[in-house]
């Protein structure tokens, strides 16, 4: 049992750092967000961090974000001075922008602006989550 | 051609100037009446009426206001004719005509229809630069129109005696990001008018275009891209610019990447002005598209971006482009051209030929000759930490390095900032003192160029900015009332305010100028020595250009609007106490 045990460690051993790797090539949900928000110009009229601009368009950070509104402005645009995104018409698309708008204020809100980076620095965290894949129980971390 | 072109409500005076010494000069101003958003179409915003002097202003009270209702930027000014004071407010841009004889009462309203998809298409607040009045427009009935654009892209021209629409012009869709926020121009032709405008939406990478329309029909006479090849301009052989660098064919296709120039922003929001002498409109073309310069960057040749930047000057009649002077070739930093080229002569100066005072946004105060756009003078009014200065054999600014701008790296205290040095506010001149009056900015900025894609009806900008009070801004001020030597480049005096966007100035024969501030001052000032004589305070932002004119008393009034505020930025000192934005609303004083 514990050589079982010590190999299982082994195991994590090496498993970790092969998840951290693969892990770290992947951005969270609002990450992914943050990176639609900047490259299809949301930040522009709704702001860099969603205060609101100039152009008068909602504060985002502070009006909150219904799902279905999203969704339908996303869809249909709206009457003062948003086009329709068809490119963000996604489920995808629209829970990864959901994940970013719920994320302001939080310790996790991404910050970056290189949005065309494969792996934005700014804003993500070492470490980034890990997800160990064991059988035993005891090894089965989630690190946030 | 025009035979024969007269400046309508403003007069060529010979003036005595106050003071210890006596001479003679021409220049223009604006009499009892206020018909063109400038008062006269050089620009001055100087006014011939004294009445109100430095001796007596301090009298000056509160005759009447009247509220727009309407939230928004009020970033014009009134015009008066007729007994009546014409107003237009922020978007829906409604048009109030009141009566000056039964002051503040309204004689009637006019409401255009106008698309609400317009209203978070502008970049910049939902302003409107104001009207221009027509007494020839040579339609059917021949009555006297007023004519503006609305933010949406459409032109209307009405009865300025009932308010009935005689015409409308739609010049383009809100879907592509266009707007039109800035003021119509009238100009005279053998008897009958033309009203030339411009298009908004650089971030929007619009490309800039001028529009002549016919004032009694609304008919398109002319229309000409910034943008573009020498066909798209409006270059023939008649074009002419002064320095080498501005020579060449097809320079506002061939100094951009591929066919980038056709979202190449170069709009035109701003003022106008007329050079009787030489017969040119002269305006001032925005930042090129998008603010990023990097993807602007030309691996072919040149990256100047032309004609983004650049002050150009056209025949009224034809459109055609008769010289051009790139201010800011290749901008990094948001450096629009589009303030005001007034058009005036200085005795002893330029050999008394029309010189144009020009303060651009890149912080530099230039004196042009009128005919041919040779920079003269270049000084910076404001601090400046992009260039090192103009060379004026070449027309070219000495770029620092350090403040040139990439995709992702942040390049530090550029100043003057994207709000520049000087920016919609616009300045006047006075004949009197043979000065400019400057409403100056000082704010820096870091910029962090950004990728951008092109998504039409989104910003195409591509920057994150922070901004920052400008140095020595205890002393200097955060916005500055300037009175600035053209001949010298140099200030003669100034007044530090506590915030940029100092509004629109007024300079009047009774040796003085008129301004507000965004922290809700109007403000009086000897015009000589700059001592405040007069100083009202408002809770409310004064963000539009103070004009003057006669009541039907025959009394001489000044007015300005206060309303919503310009941008305001982080950074700055806070708000005063008890300050809030209020809805757009003219302000009218008169002496007791």
């Amino acid at each position: 049992m514990i050589m079982m045990r010590t190999k299982l460690a082994a195991l994590a051993f090496v498993i970790l750092p092969l998840a951290m790797t693969a892990r770290a090539q992947q951005l969270t949900p609002a990450e992914e967000g943050r990176r639609l928000y900047l490259s299809n110009n949301c930040y522009s009229c709704h702001g860099d961090v969603g205060a609101g601009s100039a152009y008068g368009a909602p504060a985002l950070r502070f009006d909150g974000v219904e799902f279905g509104d999203l969704s339908e402005a996303i869809r249909e645009g709206e009457d003062r001075g948003m086009p329709p995104f068809p490119a963000l018409n996604n489920s995808t698309a629209i829970n990864n922008l959901y994940a970013y708008f719920h994320s302001m204020g939080s310790s996790s809100e991404p910050v970056f602006y290189r949005w065309w980076d494969a792996l934005p620095l700014a804003g993500v965290k070492p470490p980034a989550r890990l997800y160990v894949l064991a059988t035993d129980k005891r090894l089965r971390l989630t690190v946030h | 051609m025009v035979a024969s072109t007269f400046i309508r409500s403003s007069c060529l005076v010979l003036l005595l100037a106050g003071g210890a010494t006596s001479r003679l000069y021409a220049a223009s101003g604006a009499g009892s009446e206020w018909t063109t958003p400038a008062g006269t179409l050089e620009g001055t915003r100087f006014s011939t009426l004294a009445q109100i002097t430095d001796k007596n202003v301090a009298r000056l009270g509160e005759e009447f206001t009247f509220s727009t209702g309407a939230n928004g930027y009020m970033e014009g000014q009134p015009l008066v004719a007729n007994d009546t004071m014409y107003v237009v407010a922020p978007f829906p841009n409604q048009l109030f005509a009141l009566s000056l004889s039964s002051p503040g009462q309204t004689r009637w309203v006019f409401s255009p229809r106008v698309d609400e998809f317009a209203f978070s298409q502008a970049c910049c607040g939902q302003a409107n630069r104001g009207a221009a009045y027509s007494t020839s427009p040579n339609n059917s009935s021949n009555e006297n129109l007023v004519i503006y654009a609305t933010l949406d892209n459409q032109v209307f021209a009405v009865n300025a005696a009932n308010g009935a629409q005689v015409w409308h012009t739609s010049l383009g869709s809100t879907r592509s990001g266009q707007t039109m926020t800035g003021p119509a121009f009238v100009v005279n032709n053998n008897g009958r008018d033309i009203v030339i405008v411009g298009n908004a939406g650089a971030e929007e990478g619009v490309r800039g275009w001028v529009t002549a329309l016919n004032a009694g029909t609304g008919a398109k006479l002319w229309q000409f891209y910034n943008t573009g090849t020498d066909s798209d301009v409006g270059i023939d052989s008649t074009f002419a610019p002064y320095y080498a660098k501005d020579r060449g064919k097809d320079l506002g296709a061939t100094t951009w990447p591929g066919t980038l120039y056709r979202t190449g922003g170069a709009v035109v929001w701003n003022w106008f002005t007329y050079d009787s002498a030489d017969n040119l409109l002269i305006y001032g073309t925005a930042q090129p598209a998008p603010w990023d310069a990097q993807m602007r960057a030309n691996p072919s040749g040149s990256s100047d971006n032309k004609w983004s930047s650049t002050i150009v000057a056209r025949d009224p009649v034809t459109g055609k482009a008769k010289w051009a002077y790139q201010v800011t070739p290749h901008d990094n930093w948001d450096f629009d051209s589009i303030s005001e080229s007034i058009v005036t002569t200085v005795p002893g100066f330029n050999n008394g030929a029309p010189i144009l005072g020009h303060f651009d946004k890149n912080g530099f105060g230039y004196t042009l000759d009128a005919k041919t756009g040779r920079v003269l003078v270049a000084k910076a009014f404001v601090p400046v930490t992009w260039a090192t200065g103009v060379n004026l054999s070449t027309g070219e600014p000495s770029v620092v390095p350090s403040k040139t701008t990439a995709e992702g790296v942040v390049a530090q205290n550029i100043c003057p900032s994207p709000l520049g040095g000087k920016n919609f506010h616009p300045a006047a001149f006075s004949p009197v003192t043979s000065l400019f009056y400057v409403p100056a900015n000082n704010l820096c900025t870091n910029k962090e160029d950004l990728k951008v894609n092109y998504i039409p009806g989104t910003p195409f900008v591509g920057s994150h900015l922070t901004f920052a009070p400008g140095p020595n801004s205890a002393t200097f001020g955060g916005g500055r009332l300037i009175a600035w030597d053209p001949t010298t480049g140099t200030e003669k005096w100034g007044i530090a305010e506590s915030y940029p966007y100092v509004g629109g100035v007024l300079a009047t024969q009774g040796n003085l100028v008129f301004y507000g501030t965004v922290d809700g001052y109007f403000k009086a000032v000897n015009a000589s020595t700059g001592q405040v004589l007069l100083s009202k305070h408002y809770t409310a932002p004064i963000s539009g250009n103070v004009i003057t004119f006669k009541g039907a008393d025959g009394n001489q009034r000044v007015a300005f609007y206060t309303g919503h505020p310009s941008q305001i930025v982080k950074g700055l000192p806070p708000a005063p106490a008890n300050f809030k934005p209020a809805p757009g609303t003219v302000h009218v004083f008169k002496l007791p």
